[in-house]
């Protein structure tokens, strides 16, 4: 990128089923103080608001930007709105690092908001996004499709129901280390396979909960950065859109449906920006939006963690846990908290606070490179951002 | 507030194509769309294989289904590219996408936003931006909400006009660029600039247009200009608004010419009025406005007639 960036504070609130107590602005407010009092920083500082919100349709308010601004600090301010679906978060904190690179401000509030429970029924809403001529009948949603692409990953013998149950066990022992997390409670891999059949193969402990929260995290130039203590550089950044329709990604282009090449040629666009060219070696750790237990199996291989293929040799080292060789969702990502349009920020922001030191319990010791995923549609959009303690590697200077 | 942006490249729009906007497009919307960004791309000379992002301006309530940009990927021509969508109005997008270039993310980029307000109501919507337990119930409209603002204004009460504002069916497509194309540049991004005004904008020290004036100085200091340098100021949406208030919100001479249609086309209004923009010499302002009683405002300064 033309100008360094990085992230200089970042603030979440608890990931909860439901927060009665508090509307949208005051929900956001939480975590835009929180990223203050880590910046020691204040609304002053702020140059711009990227407002990351997916589908309304969640909490029922039309534009939930404009019901925050004042609560984001934003008045007489620049807003911008991003959504693209999952990848939400990581959009915004994207479009946050492009307005500085550019050189337009010195400083974006990056903030993400959902409120998952306002609506009766998140698959309900779900529907509504596949085609409405076509598709409405076969009853598609998140859990189905991503269903049916977990049965070919078996059937092609891609991943086992052992490698499954074991990532979800991974990510709920990870989650009772992270204060904010909405689900903190161990499981076993006995457990994930005998809960509740959702969709055949997923079960209840394959799948991500149903979140509310916000995150919010606070982009500086180059030059405002070296001002602060901590800091986690934006060494690279890469998105990409695949074809909507599933059929169109089966045996297409050398890939499979269930090898997400979108993320693929994300992270490519990304580690070339940040020169990274051995992501196995040289990525410290992980924070990778799989709302689903066999999608972070796949998303190893398109990531360049494992090669094609060999995704489930990361499970049977166990390397992706905390204390492993490489690992993935250290803070029990998006299968202990998702609040869908925030996730992918919290993915960031926690990438973030890993290369700043700040991770608390579940800090990786020595992580100085770390990976930010989001994804949206069903292995439509993704996002991806590498993020490094040391700006030298950036190739940048402030 | 940023560093200098005179040193930062200049965007070119390279193409420009808009279809409507009429009453009524008979067509589904990724026909409409594909239809428009290939116009696009043929007016700049260049190919999808060019671009590198593209940047959609869109509302899934207005689309009527949630992350509606999910089936329109071919025909906004996001495959493999970086993509961004703004919930707003498409100047927003516009701002972002010639950030991104600025910033290196691609050479080429798509800026595209559509409505077919044929087939959504306004009018069922918009209130859904009130907050559900105070406002909603009340009725707060954007017709309501400008009533309010102008009672605050005059001191009085004032009732509301309920208007119709005129709709229809559109898509608009921009091809932006780092270099100026061979074929002859259509416009060129002299400066952009939003601001936000406070929810409902009814804060007794908060001037109703305020986030104009706002956007309309930041658009400015970005184009080194000053309000003299406006030839013509080109209006999306501000169909409740009179040339005085906009000529003062704006900071303009009264004598500026004021093109506008007055037409509320969703988050494509304003990149229409832009593009009507492009067949003017001199810097023209484009002025676009969202939320209930302009709680926020954008403004590019763009350079056309290149093509007249």
């Amino acid at each position: 990128m033309r100008n360094p960036v990085a992230a200089v504070g970042v603030g979440q609130t608890r990931y909860q089923t439901r927060r009665p107590e508090v509307n949208a602005p005051e929900l956001v407010h939480e975590a835009v103080s929180a990223a203050f009092s880590h910046a020691n920083a204040g609304p002053d500082d702020v140059d711009a608001i990227v407002f990351a919100s997916a589908p309304e349709v969640f909490e029922g308010v039309n534009e939930p930007d404009r019901w925050c601004t004042e609560a984001v600090g934003g008045v007489s301010k620049p807003i911008l709105r991003i959504h693209t679906g999952g990848a939400t978060g990581g959009s915004g904190a994207l479009a946050g690092a492009e307005l500085i690179a550019s050189g337009r401000f010195r400083s974006v509030l990056v903030v993400g908001l959902q409120r998952v429970t306002e609506s009766r029924s998140a698959q309900e809403i779900f529907r509504t996004i596949f085609d409405p001529i076509y598709e409405s009948e076969v009853q598609l949603n998140v859990i189905t499709a991503v269903a049916l692409l977990a049965s070919r990953q078996l059937a092609h013998g891609r991943i086992t129901l052992d490698d499954m149950a074991w990532v979800s066990k991974k990510n709920f022992a990870a989650g009772t280390l992270n204060p904010y997390s909405h689900l903190q409670r161990e499981v076993t891999e006995d457990e994930v396979k005998a809960s509740k059949m959702l969709a055949n193969p997923l079960r209840l402990l394959h799948c991500c909960p149903r979140s509310d929260g916000a995150c919010a995290v606070l982009l500086t130039d180059g030059e405002r950065a070296t001002q602060h203590g901590r800091r986690a550089w934006v060494r690279g950044t890469g998105t990409a859109a695949d074809v909507y329709r599933l059929g169109d990604r089966i045996d297409d282009l050398g890939r499979q449906l269930y090898e997400p090449r979108a993320l693929h040629w994300a992270a490519q666009k990304a580690y070339a920006m940040a020169r990274v060219q051995d992501p196995q070696r040289e990525i410290d750790v992980a924070e990778i939006y799989a709302p689903f237990s066999s999608l972070e199996v796949a998303f190893y291989e398109a990531l360049g963690l494992a090669k094609w293929g060999e995704g489930p040799r990361l499970v049977a080292e166990e390397a992706t846990a905390l204390g492993g060789r490489i690992p993935v969702c250290p803070s029990g990502g998006p299968m202990t908290s998702n609040p869908i349009g925030a996730t992918g920020l919290v993915r960031f922001a926690e990438a973030a606070l890993q290369v700043m030191g700040d991770a608390g319990e579940h800090q990786v010791e020595g992580a100085k490179t770390a990976l930010a995923t989001a994804s949206g549609g069903i292995d439509q959009f993704f996002t991806v951002a590498v993020l490094d303690s040391d700006l030298e590697r950036t190739g940048g200077s402030s | 507030m940023g560093r200098s942006m005179s040193t930062a490249p200049l965007v070119h729009i390279a193409g420009s194509a808009l279809m409507g906007p009429v009453p009524r497009i008979d067509a589904p919307l990724d026909d409409l769309i594909f239809k428009v960004t290939s116009a696009a791309l043929e007016d700049a000379g260049l190919r999808l294989d060019d671009v590198g992002a593209v940047y959609t301006a869109s509302s899934d309530l207005l689309d009527g289904r949630a992350i509606s940009t999910m089936t329109l990927t071919a025909s906004t021509g996001s495959f493999a590219k970086h993509e961004m969508k703004v919930c707003d109005d498409g100047l927003g997008a516009l701002a972002l996408a010639a950030d991104g270039v600025r910033a290196g993310i691609a050479d080429v980029a798509l800026v595209t936003s559509w409505s077919k307000l044929s087939e959504a109501s306004l009018e069922m919507i918009a209130p859904l931006a009130a907050d559900p337990a105070f406002h909603r119930p009340l009725g707060m409209t954007d017709p309501v909400a400008n009533a309010l603002q102008k009672s605050k204004a005059e001191g009085r009460a004032t009732q509301v006009s309920e208007h119709a504002a005129p709709g229809g069916d559109v898509a608009t497509c921009l091809v932006i660029a780092r270099d100026a194309p061979l074929t002859g540049e259509a416009g060129r991004i002299l400066g952009a600039g939003w601001s936000s005004g406070p929810y409902l904008t009814l804060r007794p020290d908060y001037e109703p247009l305020q986030a104009v004036t706002e956007a309309v100085a930041r658009a400015l200091e970005e184009a080194a200009l000053d309000n003299d340098a406006v030839v013509s100021v080109h209006c999306g949406g501000f169909f409740d608004v009179t040339d005085e208030a906009l000529t003062h919100a704006a900071r303009v001479g009264a004598s500026v010419a004021r093109i506008s249609d007055r037409l509320e086309l969703g988050y494509a209004t304003g990149l229409v009025a832009l593009d009507n923009a492009l067949a003017q010499r001199g810097p023209a302002l484009v002025l676009g406005r969202a939320g209930l009683g302009t709680t926020r405002a954008y403004a590019v300064l763009v350079e056309g007639g290149f093509r007249a």
